[in-house]
């Protein structure tokens, strides 16, 4: 095992331990609620991001794009209550996570997602919105929603197969 | 219920389930891709019926009716699949039956709903009185059945007979 010269994962394990995240992480019922806090999370978010990608590809054809944007507050809402308990699953056992090929491609994909999302607003969301209610918006919108829906299939993907890579599974591409 | 468990423990099918490296994970992730096809579409639904949205026609979200079946056979499936591999682990645990009932609860307000809320939107008349109650009901639902599922994990008692 090469030393990190970014992250001390025996640094982050203390400072939890230290802010009391550890001992409540490691309660009879912590970890399980948070696990179900993560899950309502990513059913807001694919609720609401993933049937407006599926909208602009084509699905469920008259309903209304701009009407329908109006769920992705929801989606933003469950995205931060799952990095917030996401968080607190890394802090409380960084080894397990830190080094997980599962967690740091999940991570880049959601910051692909992330990028997606500001490039859609940039340069294709004033033309969505002009979308008829029965009509599919501009090529690059659809561009957009499918990268984001394979983005977050892929998050999905990663989430489950975390734990087939514990250690010693040991991967630090920075080290 | 002993003998039955260790009957299915010892078909090949359980056991491929248990012993290939692969098999277990990839009924997850298609559990997982089957549970959010299904839920996510639950949620956008029940929104939607709460007024949220409430510029979308209604009755066009039918539309995304489809995707929800397919997300549950999905989920069917793959749960078969994954009960198959370790049944005593799931059918002697109650919090089995509460997802199961929180699910089927859930897909049931959802039929109601369109054959109540979503028909009369689709030919102009208000929605019924309930509808915002069952959207609710059904909002609550999705989201126990989701968290029923997240514990079966951890409230387990019996993880094979034989």
């Amino acid at each position: 095992m090469g030393a990190d010269p970014l992250l001390d994962a025996s640094a982050i394990a203390q400072w939890a331990r230290e802010t009391g995240i550890a001992g409540m992480m490691t309660s009879r019922w912590g970890w399980p609620i948070a696990e179900v806090f993560h899950f309502f999370g990513l059913c807001l978010l694919f609720g609401t991001v993933g049937f407006f990608d599926l909208r602009m590809l084509g699905v469920a054809r008259g309903v209304r794009l701009k009407a329908l944007h109006r769920l992705i507050p929801f989606g933003l809402a469950g995205f931060a209550i799952s990095v917030t308990t996401g968080f607190l699953f890394v802090v409380t056992a960084p080894d397990q996570y830190l080094y997980n090929p599962a967690l740091q491609t999940k991570l880049a994909l959601m910051l692909l997602a992330g990028l997606n999302m500001v490039a859609f607003y940039a340069i294709a969301a004033r033309r969505t919105w002009l979308t008829d209610d029965d009509g599919l918006p501009p090529v690059r919108a659809r561009l957009f929603a499918a990268i984001s829906l394979v983005c977050w299939l892929g998050v999905i993907t990663c989430g489950r197969v975390i734990t087939a890579f514990r250690p010693p599974w040991y991967w630090c591409f920075w080290c | 219920m002993s003998g039955f468990f260790t009957f299915i423990e010892q078909s090949w099918l359980s056991v491929w389930m248990r012993e290939d490296p692969y098999a277990y994970f990839i009924a997850l992730i298609f559990h997982a891709f089957g549970m959010a096809l299904l839920v996510g579409g639950g949620i956008v639904i029940s929104l939607r019926v709460l007024g949220v949205g409430s510029g979308a026609a209604l009755h066009r979200f039918r539309g995304f009716f489809p995707v929800m079946w397919v997300g549950a056979a999905m989920a069917i499936l793959s749960g078969l699949l994954l009960l198959w591999g370790y049944p005593a682990k799931a059918l002697t645990n109650p919090v089995f039956a509460i997802k199961f009932a929180c699910l089927a609860g859930a897909v049931l307000l959802v039929r109601t709903l369109s054959r109540g809320a979503i028909t009369a939107a689709a030919s102009g008349e208000p929605l019924p009185r309930n509808s915002r109650t069952l959207a609710g009901l059904a909002l609550v639902l999705w989201l126990a059945g989701v968290a029923a599922g997240k514990l079966l994990l951890h409230t387990y008692t019996i993880l094979m007979v034989s």
